[in-house]
C-alpha cells in the first residue's frame, strides 16, 4: 500500500513539476576561456555586462556549479521530508505534495551570495571576488516588484510589494485572514516565519510580529523587500526548524522571488492592509526607563541597549543606568539625590551631603504589539523594588502606535498612582490589596517589598509621544496620577497641573536631550546617553592590516620555502606580536606544523588564530598541509585548532560560499584529548622553545578605585600607580605580585567605619583603603593542572599567598569541565586569614575556612549564563549565590547576583542581603586596536559582611574558557 | 575611558591613555600620490580622500570610480553620485537616463526646469528601486550660501528630488543636491566616440535620501 502511494505521489509530482517555470532572465554561461578568472575581471570584459547601469548591475546573481553540488544535501533533506509527509495521512499529504512540486520545479540552485556585484569594488576586495569555473552562470534578473508567500499547505501567492508592509500583512493576505481574530493579531500568524531576502539573507522572524530594529536604524527587520521569499508554516503544521532553515536556504539558492521566478499558478493578490508607519523611537523618561516624561510606557528599548541618563526635576536629581537585558525585560538602577534633604537625621553625620536614595527597577513585556492587528504592547513594571521603597510603585501600561503617534494608557499603584483615581480591582477580590502599607523595609532597605505590590488605590496615567516631521524631534504629552502633596520624607511639592509636556531632541545617534514643563510650574531636563551593548567590535584600523593572501599561492602551493630557509625565531616573534599570545615551540611533523601557544589571552580566539595562520601560510615550507595550533592556558592545553592550509588560503583570498565554509571548514576546533590522530607524541624537528629558567614579566600602570554612595561622600576615589610582576618557572606554575601606591584621593572624607553583627570581613574596608598609601594587594603562588583520568575533563589548582587585598592563606580548586559542555561544576576550599590593614605581610587574628561548590550553566538561550554557588562565606555564614548574566558575542557581559545566607536581615544590616549588578567589557569590543584587557564595573548597593566571597585571582572556570561552547564564536 | 579604572590589567590604563592621547582629533591631511587624481569627500564634518581608479566615457555618461583606503568605492556619472560600496553595503542610483547638468546652466534661464526620473537601491535588505522625480534648477546667487556668494566665478545648479516610493512606510521628504561649476568652462565640451563630455562640478553636496549627504570636491581644489 505504501509503495503504491509512493508511486502515485511520484507520478503526480512528475506531472506537476512542469507547471512551475522561471521567467526569462538573462543568463550568461561562463565559458572555458574564463576558467580561473575573477568575477570582477569577467564583468568588465563581457559585453552583456559592460553596458549595465548602476542599478542594473546590482541585480546579478552568481550560480556556481560547485555550490549546486554542495546544496544537493539541502535539497535532498527537503525533498525527503516532503516525500515522507506526502505519504503520511495525518499531515496534509496533498499540501506536502504541492510543496514538493514547488521544490522540484525550482530551476536554479547553486547561488553564491555576493557582497557586491560591482566589479570595481570586487577588484579591490578579492576576498569577496569569486574565481569562476567553466559552467558557472551569471544571471541578471529584472528589478523585483513582487514577493512570494509559501504556506505549509502547499499554497503560494505572488503579491505586489508594498513599501513598508510588514511580513504578516502579506501572510494574512495570502491566507485570506481578514477577520476580527486576524486583526487582533491572532490566528496562525504567531508561528515563526522565514524570510529569504532577495540578496540571499535568511531571517527567522520569531513567534510574534516582532517590532525589532536594526542595530543602527529604525527599519524593522520584518519588513520584506520586493523579491523576498516568505516561508510561513502554520503553527500546527509540524514542520520543524531544521526543515524550515533548509527550505529557506534552498530558496536563497535560487534568486529573488516574484519577477525572476514566477510560479505560474501562484495567486496574484492585492493587499488592503495599510503599511505600518515607522515605529516611534523609544526614549527615556526622567526615571531613566523608556517612557514619557514622568510616566512609563509599555515600550522597550532595542535589545541590549544600555542607557545612562541624568534628570533634574526639582528637588530630585536622578542618575539612572538601564539595560535592555532581554528583548522583553528592562532592568535598571538609580541614585536619587534629594537636594533639599540631608543625608541622615543627624546633621553632624550628614555634613553637607544631601539625601541619596538607591533603587532598582524592572519592566517586563507581557504582550507584544501586533503588527497587523489591534493588540498593544502590554508591560508590567516595578519602580524602586529593592531600595528603601521611598518611590516604590507598580504599573501596568499599554502602548499602541497610531500613525506617528504612540499612545499609552496605564494603571499605577504606589508613588505614581497616589491620586487614586480608581478602585484597586485586585482589592475588590482580596481585601488586603485595598490599602497600601508603608514599605516594610524602609530604613534597612534592600528587600523586595512584595507584600505591598499592587496594593492600595490605583491612579490612571497616559499620554502621547509624537514623532514630529523633523526626525530628531519627538514631542510628548502626559497625564500623571502622582499626588505631589504626599512626597516621601514629608516634603510636599506644589503641583498646578497633572498634565506635563515636553520635547526630546536626538542630538546625535547616542545622545538625547529632553526638556519638559511639569506640574504646571517646573521646567525639567534629561540628558540620556545610549549605546548597544551587542555592538559589533570596530575594525582594528590601528593594528597592522592582516596579511593578504593570493589564491595562486596556496591553491597551487607555489611557495617554495624549504625548512632551512625559514627563520623560525622571527616567525615566533611576529606571531607573538600579532596575537598578543606567548608562543612556546613550533614543531614540524610530516606535513603538519604545530604551534604551541603557552599562554592565550583575549577573548577573540578565532581572530587571533586567523592572524597567526596568515603569517604561517606565508612563511611555512610548501609541503606543510596543516597548521595545528595548541592553545594552552597556563601550560595546560585547553583547545586545539586545526587549520587546513589550502582551504584557509582559499577562504581568505576569494569568495567561498557560506555553505562551503560550513561543509569544508578551514579551521576546526577540537578537544585536545579527543583527537589522537593529530596528537603528536614525538617531534623530530624541534624549533626554538622557551628558556630553561622560565619567564619573568612585569609592568607599570595606573590604578583607580572608588567607593560610591557611602555616608562620607557620594564618590570617594583614589588614583595611583600599580606594578605587576609574574615569574613562571614552568608554564603551569607561577608567582604573581601586584603592588599599588595611592597618589591622589579624597579619603580625608572617608571617616566612618561601619559596625557589624557579623565578623567584620568587608565592613573594615575603610581601614584597608586609607591605612597606608603603598600596598601589596596580591602576592601568591599558583599551580594548575589537568588530571590524566577522565578524558581531560578534570582540572585542579592549588595556590597560597596573599590571595586578595583583605585575606591571605592557601586553597585548592577542582573543576569538571567537559569539552564544549554547557554545564560545568567546580569546588574550591580555602583556609584564609585576615590581612593587616596596611596590606603588607602581616595578618590579623581572624581566620576561617571558606569554599563553595559552583555549578555553571551556559543555557544557550539568549546568551544567558547562570552560576549557582553553595557553601561557606568569609564571615562563616552558609548559603548560596545566584548569578545570572548575559554574554553577547562581542564578549560584553551584564549580570546580576544575589546571595542569601543563614544570616537574618537584621544581622546583615542595611541592604538585608548581598546583591549587585555588573557590566564587563573587553577592550577589544571598544577599541580599534586589539587588546587583551577587560574593564569591569560592579555596582553593589552596600558592602556588608554577610555573603562575602573570597576574591580568588585565578578561578579555573576563567582559565579554561577555551573549552566553552562559544569559545571560537566571540569576535567580529 | 570610564571602564579603564576597573581594567583587568595594570597596563590597561596606560595602554588606553596612550591610545587616547595619540588618537588624532581630526583627520590629518594625508600625503597624496601626485600620480593619482583625488576627491575630498566630507561627511558629517569628517574628510576622506579617495583616489580615482577609473575614468571612462560610457553610453550613460562620463563615469569615474574612486577608491578609499578602506577599499570602498564611490562612482560618479557626469559628476553625479551613482554608487557607493563598502563591505556589506551598497547604494546604487540609476541616473543613466539623466541629462548632464551643465547644458542647463549654459542656457541661463531655461523656460522650464529640466526634469527626469531616477531610482535608487540600497543593498542588502535596504529599499529597492525607490523612484524619484528630479528637476534641475539653476540657482540664483541669492539662493547660494553666503560663503560662496563672493565666488562669482562659480555657477550653481540644484537637483531637487521628489521620492515617489518610500521604504518602511515612510513618506520620504523631498531633498536636493547642489553642484558648482566654473563659469568659464561651462561652454566647453569634448566630443568622444560615446558622446560629449562636459565640464565636471568643482564642488557638490549630493544626497542619497533626505538624511545622507556628502560633499565632494576635486582635491587639490581647482
Amino acid at each position: 500500500m505504501r509503495t503504491l502511494l509512493f508511486f502515485m505521489a511520484w507520478l503526480l509530482l512528475s506531472l506537476a513539476s512542469a507547471t512551475v517555470q522561471a521567467k526569462s532572465a538573462q543568463v550568461v554561461m561562463v565559458g572555458p576561456q574564463a576558467e580561473g578568472q575573477r568575477l570582477s575581471k569577467w564583468l568588465r570584459s563581457t559585453p552583456e555586462m559592460t553596458g549595465l547601469s548602476s542599478v542594473e548591475s546590482a541585480h546579478l546573481a552568481y550560480l556556481s556549479r560547485r555550490e549546486e553540488a554542495l546544496s544537493k544535501s539541502d535539497r535532498d533533506l527537503v525533498e525527503g521530508i516532503l516525500m515522507e509527509r506526502s505519504l503520511a495521512a495525518a499531515l496534509d499529504p496533498a499540501g506536502a505534495l504541492r510543496l514538493l512540486q514547488l521544490v522540484r520545479g525550482l530551476p536554479h540552485a547553486g547561488r553564491v551570495v555576493l557582497e557586491s556585484s560591482e566589479p570595481e569594488w570586487l577588484e579591490v576586495n578579492p576576498v569577496f571576488d569569486p574565481v569562476l569555473r567553466e559552467g558557472d552562470r551569471i544571471v541578471r534578473f529584472s528589478q523585483p516588484r513582487d514577493l512570494v508567500v509559501v504556506l505549509s499547505n502547499g499554497r503560494f501567492c505572488r503579491l505586489a510589494h508594498q513599501p513598508g508592509q510588514l511580513v504578516y500583512g502579506y501572510i494574512n493576505a495570502c491566507r485570506g485572514d481578514s477577520g476580527w481574530w486576524a486583526r487582533l493579531g491572532g490566528g496562525s500568524s504567531h508561528a515563526p516565519v522565514w524570510m529569504t531576502q532577495p540578496n540571499g539573507d535568511v531571517q527567522r522572524i520569531g513567534d510574534r510580529g516582532q517590532r525589532r530594529f536594526q542595530d543602527q536604524g529604525l527599519k524593522p527587520l520584518n519588513v520584506p523587500e520586493a523579491g523576498t521569499w516568505i516561508w510561513a508554516p502554520d503553527a500546527g503544521s509540524g514542520f520543524g526548524d531544521s526543515f524550515s532553515w533548509a527550505f529557506a536556504e534552498l530558496l536563497a539558492a535560487q534568486g529573488p522571488a516574484g519577477d525572476y521566478l514566477r510560479p505560474v499558478q501562484a495567486e496574484e493578490i492585492r493587499i488592503d492592509a495599510p503599511a505600518l508607519a515607522s515605529p516611534v523611537r523609544p526614549t527615556a523618561s526622567a526615571w531613566g526607563a523608556v517612557g514619557l516624561i514622568q510616566t512609563p510606557t509599555a515600550r522597550m528599548s532595542p535589545d541590549s541597549e544600555l542607557t545612562v541618563s541624568v534628570s533634574r526635576t526639582q528637588p530630585y536629581r536622578r542618575t539612572n543606568v538601564f539595560v535592555q537585558a532581554l528583548p522583553w525585560m528592562e532592568f535598571g538602577f538609580r541614585y536619587t539625590d534629594i537636594e533639599d534633604q540631608l543625608y541622615s537625621n543627624i546633621p553632624a553625620f550628614s555634613g553637607d551631603q544631601s539625601y541619596k536614595d538607591k533603587s532598582i527597577d524592572a519592566k517586563f513585556r507581557l504582550l507584544q504589539e501586533s503588527d497587523t492587528g489591534w493588540w498593544p504592547d502590554l508591560s508590567v513594571g516595578f519602580i524602586d523594588v529593592g531600595g528603601t521603597g521611598l518611590f516604590s510603585s507598580e504599573f501596568l501600561a499599554a502602548t499602541k502606535q497610531f500613525g506617528n503617534v504612540d499612545a499609552t494608557i496605564g494603571m499605577a499603584w504606589g508613588y505614581l498612582g497616589q491620586t487614586g483615581g480608581m478602585t484597586n480591582p485586585i482589592g475588590s477580590v482580596v481585601d488586603k490589596y485595598k490599602t497600601r502599607q508603608a514599605t516594610s523595609n524602609s530604613g534597612r532597605g534592600g528587600q523586595f517589598s512584595q507584600d505591598t505590590w499592587f496594593s492600595g488605590p490605583v491612579g490612571l496615567f497616559g499620554g502621547l509621544q509624537w514623532q514630529t516631521p523633523w526626525q530628531r524631534w519627538t514631542a510628548k504629552l502626559e497625564y500623571e496620577s502622582n499626588d505631589y502633596s504626599r512626597e516621601p520624607l514629608g516634603r510636599p511639592l506644589r503641583s498646578d497641573s497633572p498634565v506635563n509636556f515636553g520635547l526630546t531632541y536626538a542630538a546625535t545617534r547616542w545622545v538625547d536631550l529632553s526638556v519638559s514643563y511639569e506640574r504646571g510650574n517646573e521646567v525639567s531636563f534629561v540628558i540620556s546617553l545610549h549605546a548597544p551593548l551587542n555592538r559589533k567590535p570596530p575594525a582594528k584600523l590601528l593594528d597592522p592590516k592582516p596579511l593578504a593572501l593570493e589564491p595562486s599561492a596556496m591553491t597551487n602551493m607555489v611557495l617554495q620555502h624549504s625548512l632551512e630557509q625559514v627563520d623560525w625565531q622571527t616567525v615566533r616573534t611576529e606571531a607573538e606580536a600579532l596575537t598578543q599570545w606567548r608562543i612556546g615551540t613550533l614543531r614540524i611533523v610530516g606535513d603538519t606544523l604545530e604551534v604551541v601557544v603557552t599562554q592565550t589571552s583575549g577573548l577573540y580566539t578565532s581572530d587571533r588564530v586567523d592572524l597567526m595562520s596568515r603569517l604561517l601560510h606565508t612563511k611555512a615550507p610548501s609541503h606543510i598541509r596543516l597548521f595545528v595550533v595548541q592553545l594552552q592556558t597556563r601550560g595546560v592545553e585547553m583547545n586545539r585548532v586545526v587549520v587546513d592550509r589550502a582551504q584557509f588560503a582559499k577562504e581568505r583570498s576569494q569568495l567561498v560560499s557560506v555553505r562551503e565554509q560550513r561543509l569544508q571548514p578551514a579551521m576546526v576546533s577540537v578537544d585536545p584529548m579527543g583527537s589522537p590522530e593529530i596528537n603528536i607524541i614525538q617531534a623530530p624537528e624541534t624549533l626554538p622553545g622557551s628558556s630553561w629558567w622560565g619567564d619573568l614579566t612585569g609592568g607599570l600602570g595606573m590604578s583607580y578605585a572608588h567607593h560610591l554612595g557611602g555616608p562620607d561622600g557620594f564618590w570617594l576615589y583614589q588614583i595611583g600607580v600599580s606594578a605587576s610582576a609574574e615569574w613562571r618557572p614552568r608554564p603551569d606554575t607561577w608567582v604573581s605580585a601586584l603592588g599599588n601606591h595611592r597618589l591622589i584621593d579624597n579619603y580625608e572624607r572617608f571617616k566612618i567605619t561601619t559596625e557589624s553583627a557579623l565578623p567584620q570581613v568587608r565592613t573594615l574596608m575603610r581601614r584597608y583603603y586609607t591605612d597606608t598609601r603603598t600596598t601589596i594587594p596580591n602576592l601568591q603562588a599558583t599551580h594548575i593542572g589537568q588530571l590524566s583520568i577522565g578524558g581531560g575533563q578534570h582540572f585542579y589548582s592549588v595556590y597560597a599567598g596573599y590571595l586578595e587585598w583583605m585575606f591571605g592563606g592557601a586553597g585548592a580548586e577542582y573543576l569538571w569541565r567537559p569539552w564544549r559542555s554547557p554545564v560545568s561544576v567546580g569546588v574550591d576550599i580555602n583556609r584564609v586569614r585576615q590581612r593587616e590593614f596596611n596590606q603588607r605581610l602581616d595578618f590579623r587574628d581572624y581566620e576561617t575556612t571558606t569554599g563553595h561548590i559552583t555549578g555553571y550553566w551556559e543555557t544557550g538561550w539568549n546568551d544567558i549564563m547562570v552560576q549557582l554557588k553553595v557553601g561557606q562565606y568569609l564571615a562563616q555564614d552558609k548559603g548560596a549565590t545566584l548569578d545570572v548574566s548575559r554574554i553577547w558575542s562581542n564578549g560584553v557581559s551584564f549580570g546580576m547576583y544575589a546571595t542569601k545566607t543563614n544570616v537574618s536581615a537584621e544581622q546583615f544590616g542595611e541592604g538585608s542581603f548581598d546583591k549587585g549588578v555588573y557590566l564587563s567589557i573587553p577592550f577589544d569590543a571598544l577599541l580599534p586596536k586589539r587588546s587583551t584587557f577587560r574593564g569591569s564595573f560592579v555596582w553593589q548597593p552596600i558592602t556588608r559582611d554577610g555573603g562575602a566571597i573570597l576574591g580568588r585571582r585565578y578561578p579555573l572556570y576563567g582559565l579554561s574558557g577555551q573549552r566553552a561552547p562559544r569559545a571560537m564564536n566571540f569576535g567580529y | 575611558m570610564a571602564l579603564v579604572g576597573c581594567g583587568s590589567g595594570a597596563s590597561a590604563i596606560g595602554s588606553t591613555l596612550l591610545y587616547a592621547a595619540t588618537a588624532p582629533f581630526s583627520t590629518p591631511l594625508p600625503a597624496l600620490d601626485p600620480s593619482f587624481q583625488y576627491i575630498r569627500v566630507r561627511h558629517e564634518g569628517r574628510d576622506a580622500f579617495l583616489a580615482r581608479g577609473y575614468a571612462e566615457a560610457t553610453q550613460h555618461g562620463f563615469r569615474e570610480v574612486y577608491y578609499s583606503a578602506e577599499r570602498e568605492t564611490l562612482t560618479l556619472l557626469d559628476g553625479r553620485l551613482v554608487g557607493f560600496s563598502s563591505n556589506g553595503m551598497s547604494t546604487r542610483v540609476d541616473s543613466s537616463g539623466a541629462p548632464p547638468i551643465w547644458p542647463t546652466l549654459v542656457e541661463e534661464m531655461p523656460l522650464a526646469p529640466v526634469r527626469y526620473a531616477r531610482q535608487s537601491s540600497r543593498l542588502p535588505n535596504g529599499p529597492l528601486a525607490v523612484r524619484e522625480e528630479v528637476e534641475i534648477l539653476r540657482l540664483t546667487p541669492s539662493s547660494v550660501r553666503a560663503k560662496v556668494e563672493a565666488e562669482d566665478a562659480l555657477v550653481w545648479a540644484r537637483e531637487v528630488f521628489h521620492p515617489v516610493g518610500g521604504a518602511a512606510g515612510q513618506t520620504m521628504d523631498s531633498y536636493a543636491s547642489d553642484y558648482a561649476y566654473l563659469a568659464n568652462l561651462l561652454s566647453q565640451a569634448t566630443k568622444t566616440n560615446r558622446g560629449e563630455v562636459g565640464p565636471l562640478p568643482v564642488y557638490s553636496r549630493q544626497c542619497i535620501g533626505p538624511t545622507f549627504c556628502i560633499e565632494i570636491e576635486p582635491w587639490p581644489a581647482r
